[in-house]
């Protein structure tokens, strides 16, 4: 599917190219045609580079672009015509000074895209958060606030995550983790690694110092310096990247802080019915 | 994002120019396309310059528009936006179009915008001279029928897949949806076209019309807009075979979209139980002899079968506002024979279609209505009638509010007409004449009874542009697109004017 949409961006890509050289040379052979300079015709090429650059968004294509530019410009409007040859030198300056302008071009428009991508990016992550941490502060019940996670994470991120809560008397919980996100249940491994996560309330998994060779990524669900779970993140053989792991802990941490929440308000009615049990009659 | 009244304003106009950003890339694309005539007739190269620099500067200045909305969240369209948006779209594409009118210095603004709106509109009536202009011209002209025909909104539709589609849709006066998905409706719709315009050029190749012809001519006849590439129209040919490929194709152009649906994929019931196609075929049928037998006292036509042919094929020519002739002219008409063709010309084609007029299932609702309205008079008034028309989907009911509406509109209509008429009799043409020229244009038919020419008043260009554009976008829209910008240009300026002392009072 990936491939695919690959492919037909490319192939998406080349149309642009191949129109915009189309509409550039019609439009500095119209304009040749009216009297104006030669220079001036380049200037149209410089645009159309420019648009494209924007367009496909890498400064390789731009620059392959730029040269074809250059390489058409050279062919039908430069002396002698319909021929790749220079008989003024200064042409050749002029077409130099096009492709370095084109560069700078590229690599600027690049990065302010590239700025903006993050900057988008960043405001949608801000959001989900948001809403991710609006959403724990109505819910209750130990299941509802794993499995708002799980399904806030997929939604947010398409992280596949797999949780287990602490259990007091055998360590750890049955595993929770949305079926619809695995086709593949050999993807779910057994439950060592999440065990040895909890005791030693240390990370481990893919990317780490401990067990670096899962596909999984296990991290404590901690909150007031208590382990109140694990929560699993499917890697598929990479490692987590730093945007992720810092979207994934801060939706860890306001887990830690619904459980805690409902664990502790769990306690306090056990604690009131035995107080209300032994009080004299 | 802010909620005030100013902020929600501008939102609204942002995404409008961005609206006509896409539009004017796609109008710099069909600018173009003429160009590709030229191989076949490389001596008119030097015309091509005349359509170069709008058509890449058109592209240009649309895609820098349409930056205003790319990548950006849409933003909301604000009551009766979508009617700027559409009579804006219209009202670009007949300006720009006729930039290269202008640059051959051959015609004034007012002949340039006139021809295009005549094209666009697919109405037909010109101000060029057709044997003595050059071929890339005369492609010009039938490409500008091919997307007026179609729509220019719906061309955008094709290719902008947009939560506003609809809206926009519908303000260009397409009723029907073919499809669920609107891109899906309007791809299907220029496919249809496309297929009737192929299938067309090559009738007429094989009756013996040159390809060049052929196309014009075919592209012409189902777009209902009547452009010919000889002064004398399909008249030159003196053709049976070339009449009634035309005749067909003019039906065709006529039809509601939907209704092609139901042909081509063989549902023969629905589509000739239809009230339009019937209406079309029983007006066709009643009208033709009727016709030709005015024509044959009137000494137009020297024999009967001459007489029922030219009856057929002009009753058709005017009924679907196609505007092609196959008789010299209409000067000299005997009055009965006008009166008749100017009926058909203000009834006009069927809706969904690229016809003109006030539509023929206005008609039958008016005629529908007529008969209803009498036979409650004659029964009990506790008995409950359960009014419908037949359409090509199956029966649609028809309300008190319906036919309040479609009265309405064919009061406007008809006034909107007797204005015209009146306008263009002020020049000293005479009534009957000016009846007949306003009728053709604001039906967009394009017959002409000679009051149309390059050396008419620039009032009477202008009078009947004004009829095209109001005709073809069937007057509401224009109207209240009129009041929208007004509006916001009201509201605009009291809210400048308003930061304006905040700011001078600090």
């Amino acid at each position: 599917m990936k491939e695919k949409r690959t492919v037909r961006c490319g192939a998406l890509n080349y149309g642009k190219a191949a129109a915009a050289l189309a509409l550039c040379t019609l439009l500095a052979l119209a304009l040749q045609q009216l009297g104006a300079h030669t220079e001036n015709c380049l200037m149209i090429y410089l645009l159309g580079t420019i648009i494209i650059i924007l367009e496909t968004g890498g400064y390789l294509f731009g620059m392959g672009f730029a040269a074809v530019c250059m390489l058409v410009f050279n062919f039908l409007f430069t002396d002698p015509r319909l021929s790749f040859k220079v008989s003024d030198p200064n042409l050749l300056l002029t077409m130099g000074i096009f492709l370095v302008v084109s560069l700078l071009t590229a690599v600027l428009v690049t990065r302010l895209q590239q700025q903006e991508r993050l900057a988008r990016d960043l405001a949608r992550r801000t959001q989900a958060l948001f809403e991710i941490s609006s959403g724990y502060l109505n819910l209750s019940g130990v299941d509802n606030i794993v499995y708002y996670g799980l399904r806030s994470l997929y939604s947010a991120r398409g992280d596949r995550c797999v949780a287990y809560v602490a259990s007091p008397s055998a360590g750890l919980s049955k595993p929770y983790y949305i079926a619809a996100q695995f086709d593949d249940p050999a993807d779910l491994e057994g439950e060592a690694l999440p065990g040895w996560c909890l005791v030693n309330a240390t990370p481990c998994g893919a990317g780490t110092a401990f067990y670096g060779e899962s596909h999984w990524l296990y991290l404590p669900i901690r909150s007031s310096g208590r382990v109140l779970g694990v929560l699993g993140v499917f890697c598929g053989g990479g490692q987590a990247g730093d945007e992720q792991m810092l979207f994934v802990r801060t939706v860890l941490s306001q887990m830690g802080l619904a459980l805690e929440r409902e664990l502790g308000s769990g306690e306090k009615a056990k604690n009131s019915d035995v107080s209300s049990a032994g009080a004299p009659a | 994002m802010c909620e005030c009244f100013s902020c929600r304003q501008a939102e609204g106009w942002r995404l409008i120019l961005g609206y006509f950003g896409v539009i004017l890339m796609l109008l710099g694309g069909i600018i173009l396309l003429p160009l590709l005539v030229l191989p076949a007739y490389p001596d008119e190269g030097g015309q091509a310059v005349f359509f170069i620099l709008p058509g890449c500067g058109a592209v240009l200045g649309g895609y820098l528009l349409a930056l205003l909305i790319r990548g950006r969240p849409r933003g909301r369209l604000r009551k009766h936006q979508d009617a700027v948006i559409v009579v804006g779209a219209w009202l670009l594409a007949i300006t720009l179009c006729a930039i290269p009118f202008l640059l051959t210095g051959n015609y004034n603004f007012t002949q340039a915008v006139f021809e295009c709106t005549s094209g666009w509109s697919t109405t037909g009536l010109s101000v060029v001279e057709v044997e003595a202009a050059p071929r890339i011209f005369l492609m010009y002209r039938s490409v500008m029928l091919f997307f007026g025909g179609v729509g220019l909104v719906l061309v955008m539709l094709s290719v902008l897949s947009d939560s506003y589609g609809m809206r926009l849709y519908s303000a260009e006066g397409h009723a029907d949806r073919l499809l669920p998905n609107l891109a899906s409706s309007a791809r299907t719709i220029l496919a249809i076209y496309a297929g009737y315009i192929l299938a067309g050029t090559v009738l007429y190749s094989i009756f013996g019309m040159d390809w060049f012809d052929a196309l014009n001519h075919s592209i012409a006849a189902l777009s209902t807009g009547g452009f010919s590439t000889r002064a004398a129209s399909i008249g030159y040919y003196d053709s049976p075979a070339i009449e009634l490929v035309t005749v067909l194709l003019m039906l065709l152009g006529c039809t509601n979209f939907l209704a092609h649906l139901y042909l081509i994929r063989g549902r023969l019931k629905n589509f000739f139980g239809y009230c339009e196609v019937r209406f079309c075929l029983f007006a066709t049928a009643f009208v033709s002899p009727l016709l030709a037998g005015l024509l044959l006292t009137g000494g137009l036509s020297d024999t009967l079968p001459r007489a029922l042919r030219d009856g057929l094929f002009q009753t058709v020519s005017a009924l679907t506002t196609t505007g092609f002739q196959s008789i010299p002219g209409f000067a000299g008409f005997p009055g009965a024979a006008l009166l008749v063709l100017i009926l058909l010309q203000l009834i006009g084609g069927g809706t969904g279609s690229t016809a003109g007029g006030i539509k023929q299932f206005r008609i039958y609702i008016l005629y529908k209505d007529l008969i209803w309205t009498l036979r409650d008079k004659f029964s009990h008034r506790r008995v409950v009638h359960d009014d419908a028309i037949r359409r090509p989907d199956g029966l649609q009911q028809v309300g008190t509010r319906t036919r309040g509406e479609v009265a309405g509109f064919v009061l406007l209509y008809l006034a909107v007409f007797a204005l015209g008429s009146f306008i263009l009799s002020c020049y000293g043409y005479p009534l009957a004449e000016s009846m007949f020229e306003f009728s053709s244009a604001l039906g967009t038919v394009g017959l002409s009874a000679g009051i149309t020419a390059f050396d008419a008043p620039a009032g009477v260009l202008w009078t009947e542009t004004a009829g095209m554009l109001l005709g073809r976008l069937e007057i509401y829209v224009v109207l209240l697109a009129a009041v929208r910008a007004a509006g916001d240009l009201k509201n605009g300026a009291a809210a400048l004017a308003g930061q304006l002392k905040g700011r001078m009072r600090r």
